[in-house]
């Protein structure tokens, strides 16, 4: 019985993975939220809500994959970046999504893309040059494969707003590839 | 397909290809922090200590269920499986699920009323043997009878044959041999019975609203539920 119990997975431990998580990768996320908040002990908060948003929110702990160190890193700083905004934000009064209704909408059309061998490098360096706001949502969609919903519930703002942060990302990738292949 | 899908759907190609690549550029361009210099408060320690314990309790609560779950099919796989071995030796007390038994090593005992069988209320007043038999077949006398107002039992032979029949409140217990008996239901006076049958000797049981009662013997099996059916009581 116990042989079937061991092999049916019962023993999956997720709470030793988050352990692991936050051993290896709390320095890096302590440094971004410290970067924006320049207050040690707003900085650590940012830490620890990070891991409470993740423990609350990602109902499969699995798609960490903790075996790419610079992507479990990006994921996690991605999400320690949010949750330091956001301190800061409320610290200053300000909303992030109240910064996005400022921003003009742009709406993208995609038949200005010219695709050719190097809009692969076009994109790579314009997502490098995206504000965290744009380039933040793009990664957890396009690299780490979250849907929109839960990178809503990941970066604690609403559907609408994943889908405008999407929109105006691709907005911006769009006009660079239009530019690209004037050149 | 429209135009504007396709185009869409290939910018889409596109960032999965370029977000990794840019993720990777971005985490090598930016230095990877040490713990030198960062020393997390005290405060901030207890903090994440409390947030993994809660986490490593939600944990085991969500595996409970699936080990309590386990535990009851495999609880029910070995209750099969030592049915499976019993049944075979004790096919009389499947049959007798409706009656309430107990076995022993050579006898089993009804229960026709659930609870303590009530020993103290049986004590004989007026004998009731002569109004218990509608029927006796031709040449058996009763050779020993005993019983009073509410219990009876009667022994009739004939030659070699044989049989008896026992009635008691059906608060008292009976005891049968059943060891190695084959058994079938029956309906006697709309009520349910089993007869049992063990080399030459049968036994009949069923129970009215008063009183159960045993018929056993080594005659004919027909003649045992006719004599079944007549009884007056």
């Amino acid at each position: 019985m116990l042989l079937t119990l061991g092999t049916l997975g019962i023993n999956k431990d997720y709470s030793g993975k988050i352990e692991r998580l936050y051993n290896t990768y709390r320095y890096a996320m302590y440094s971004v939220a410290y970067s924006i908040l320049k207050d040690k002990f707003l900085a650590e908060d940012s830490v620890q809500q990070a891991f409470v948003r993740i423990i609350d929110n990602l109902r499969n702990i699995d798609k960490i994959d903790e075996e790419s160190f610079h992507k479990t890193r990006s994921f996690l700083t991605v999400i320690c970046r949010n949750i330091a905004f956001d301190i800061y934000n409320k610290k200053t009064n300000l909303n992030s999504d109240d910064l996005l209704q400022q921003t003009p909408d742009s709406s993208y059309e995609p038949s200005q893309i010219i695709i050719n061998k190097e809009s692969v490098r076009t994109i790579i360096n314009e997502i490098k040059k995206m504000k965290p706001i744009y380039q933040d949502v793009m990664l957890l969609r396009y690299s780490h494969g979250y849907s929109n919903e839960e990178i809503a519930m990941l970066l604690a703002i609403s559907n609408d707003s994943v889908r405008k942060r999407l929109e105006r990302g691709k907005a911006q990738l769009v006009s660079a590839l239009g530019k690209g292949a004037l050149k | 397909m429209t135009e504007r899908e396709f185009l869409e759907k290939a910018l889409d190609e596109l960032l999965y290809q370029a977000a990794p690549l840019a993720e990777k550029e971005l985490a090598e361009g930016s230095e990877t922090p040490s713990d030198d210099g960062i020393a997390f408060s005290e405060n901030h320690n207890e903090k994440m200590q409390k947030v993994l314990k809660a986490y490593k309790r939600k944990q085991r609560l969500k595996k409970m269920p699936s080990y309590i779950k386990r535990a009851i099919v495999a609880l029910v796989v070995l209750s099969i499986t030592a049915a499976i071995g019993i049944a075979g030796v004790d096919a009389w007390r499947i049959k007798v699920l409706n009656l309430f038994m107990d076995k022993s090593e050579t006898h089993s005992a009804i229960d026709f009323k659930e609870g303590t069988p009530d020993e103290t209320s049986t004590q004989a007043q007026d004998p009731l043997t002569d109004s218990v038999l509608g029927y006796v077949p031709s040449g058996f006398k009763a050779e020993n009878s005993i019983g009073g107002p509410d219990y009876a039992t009667l022994y009739f032979v004939n030659g070699d044959k044989n049989f008896r029949c026992d009635m008691r409140p059906i608060n008292r217990r009976l005891f049968i041999d059943t060891e190695g008996a084959t058994t079938e239901k029956l309906t006697i006076k709309d009520r349910e019975a089993v007869l049992s049958k063990k080399e030459t000797v049968i036994i009949l049981v069923w129970h009215s609203e008063q009183y159960s009662f045993v018929i056993s013997g080594n005659i004919d099996e027909k003649e045992i539920i006719k004599i079944a059916e007549n009884i007056k009581k």
